[in-house]
């Protein structure tokens, strides 16, 4: 047999060993690390609460944001090729995507949509109550550049053109709001990262002291610190894949729960972006996020052990 | 096995003061003295436990004082070690207790239990096998310990008290024991008090230091058994041989 396949024989033998010792550990004292599976699933439900809160927010800021940033209403009477040509001259303004013509009939159908429910308000009122506009998408940054544009001059004193919006006030507070939320998420994330950090590992150091006359004997007949170590650090990682997969199964739970509950009362707030759940992707990364998680603790609490 | 002026001190306590010692390979010393003569603490040094404030220890040729963290785990790996308490796994079965030793080489499972069983069986507990420690009787606890410790086959096994919880018969096969793994080559080195151990030693040929205060007051060599301080009673490696200073502390201490 070659070296190289010794080697992994060993390796594997190293980690059957270690995954079995975890698994006697844990059936000679259950209490320990259920404790520790316990704290990891509650710290981690509360992260992913608020990380999921944070997220719907950021799309919602996102897409409102970035639905349309400058809007050019076009005067009653205007004619469509006359409109038409305005939409080519928008077009060639620096910083635009993309330019779409919004008839008055669509935006009496949009009014009517985003009402919802209460959509009745608008029967009996004319359909050509809300003026035509030209919907424009512009590049992130570039609203407070065209205002000093040339371009922009000629484009408000134009013939057919009643108003230009450039909402960049709502732009800009929707774009702090998200960045804000973004931050609050990272913050708070990592404040109760830390703190899982701290009560899984004090709960493995429990474990840790537990075993400790284990370990000494280990020592004196030869163990590595590796061989010492790994039957926790495997049941750290477990731990926290374990506390990780709970925590997406009941913040899906509640999802399913509360979401129609909120889109009920929230109504056309969340029309441009509906509430969602993590992609699968997403929960991949915090699985193995909590797997990491559980193993730092594991290792910091063998460490402070080993040191003593 | 070298100690070479080896003074330790706890909470500024002497406990060994300028001890200088030279154990061959083969050879077999028992270390004597009332408690708290310092014996523990001498052991200690040889298994790493602890480290020597001056001087300096040897063992198979390597300074422990000079060994990295990591490599202590080799060192141990070639000592037996057999203590009053037992320090078995008390959930583990024997079995188990003596598996511990050969699964940190990372033997495959069957030579591991196979290779566990004998040593069981070289110390008459095979039957036993299955029994958690805790289960076991105190001489069939010691038995336990004897087979852990010489599972691996050590060139030098150190015993502190080993018959101390034992009953006189329960002791003499101990010993007899650790005569066997004697004859069959490992150095023995056993702290003790107990009258009965230092009369199986004299029986036998065993060398005798006696400990008192932390001081070596006397070292015997038993007639017949001179035991030369060489190179290669002490296992000494290529590089050991050419220091010179080492060649100079070992004449000094054959002296």
């Amino acid at each position: 047999m070659s070296d190289s396949a010794q080697g992994l024989r060993g390796v594997a033998r190293s980690f059957a060993r270690a995954g079995r010792d975890a698994l006697r550990a844990a059936a000679r004292r259950p209490l320990l690390p259920l404790a520790a599976f316990g704290t990891l699933a509650i710290c981690l439900t509360l992260t992913g609460l608020f990380a999921l809160i944070a997220w719907n927010l950021g799309r919602a800021a996102e897409s409102w944001s970035g639905g349309g940033q400058m809007t050019v209403y076009i005067e009653d009477g205007t004619t469509p090729a006359r409109t038409n040509q305005l939409a080519a001259a928008v077009r060639r303004l620096p910083g635009v995507i993309d330019a779409r013509l919004v008839s008055s009939k669509e935006a009496h159908e949009r009014l009517r949509a985003a009402l919802g429910a209460r959509g009745e308000l608008l029967d009996g009122v004319e359909e050509g109550f809300l003026p035509s506009s030209i919907e424009v998408h512009l590049r992130a940054g570039t609203g407070a550049l065209l205002r000093t544009h040339a371009g922009f001059a000629r484009l408000s004193a134009a013939a057919g053109v009643e108003e230009i919006d450039l909402h960049a006030e709502t732009t800009e507070r929707l774009e702090t709001l998200r960045s804000m939320s973004v931050r609050a998420a990272l913050g708070l994330g990592l404040l109760i990262a830390l703190a899982t950090l701290y009560l899984v590992g004090a709960t493995i150091r429990l474990g840790v002291h537990a075993r400790a006359e284990e370990l000494a004997v280990l020592r004196l007949v030869g163990a590595t610190e590796w061989f010492v170590r790994a039957p926790f650090l495997l049941e750290g990682l477990c731990t926290g894949i374990l506390g990780a997969v709970t925590a997406a199964f009941v913040l899906r739970l509640a999802y399913l729960e509360a979401a129609p509950r909120i889109t009920a009362s929230l109504g056309t707030w969340l029309a441009a972006a509906p509430l969602a759940f993590f992609p699968p992707s997403l929960l991949l990364l915090a699985v193995a996020a909590g797997g990491l998680l559980g193993l730092c603790a594991a290792g910091v609490a063998v460490t402070g052990e080993a040191r003593a | 096995m070298v100690f070479d002026g080896v003074w330790k001190s706890y909470s500024q306590v002497p406990v060994l003061r300028g001890i200088s010692l030279a154990i061959s390979q083969g050879d077999a010393l028992l270390l004597t003295g009332p408690s708290g003569a310092g014996k523990s603490t001498l052991l200690g040094l040889l298994h790493g436990a602890t480290r020597p404030d001056r001087g300096e220890v040897f063992v198979a040729g390597r300074s422990l004082n000079r060994l990295a963290r990591g490599s202590l785990p080799y060192v141990r790996r070639n000592l037996g070690i057999l203590f009053q308490s037992f320090r078995l796994l008390p959930e583990r079965s024997a079995l188990e207790n003596v598996a511990v030793a050969l699964e940190i080489l990372g033997l495959p499972a069957r030579e591991v239990e196979a290779r566990a069983l004998a040593a069981l069986t070289e110390v008459g507990l095979s039957e036993r096998a299955g029994v958690p420690a805790i289960a076991l009787c105190g001489g069939e606890q010691q038995r336990v310990a004897l087979a852990r410790a010489l599972v691996n086959e050590p060139s030098v096994l150190v015993a502190d008290e080993p018959t101390g919880s034992l009953d006189p018969d329960r002791a003499q096969e101990v010993l007899t024991l650790l005569e066997r793994a004697h004859q069959r080559g490992a150095t023995l080195l056993i702290a003790t008090h107990d009258p009965e151990v230092i009369a199986f030693g004299r029986a036998h040929d065993w060398r005798r230091a006696h400990l008192e205060a932390g001081q070596l007051l006397d070292v015997d060599l038993p007639v017949g058994r001179p035991a030369p301080l060489d190179e290669d009673t002490l296992g000494f490696s290529t590089r050991e041989r050419e220091d010179t200073t080492l060649r100079e502390r070992i004449d000094r201490l054959s002296a």
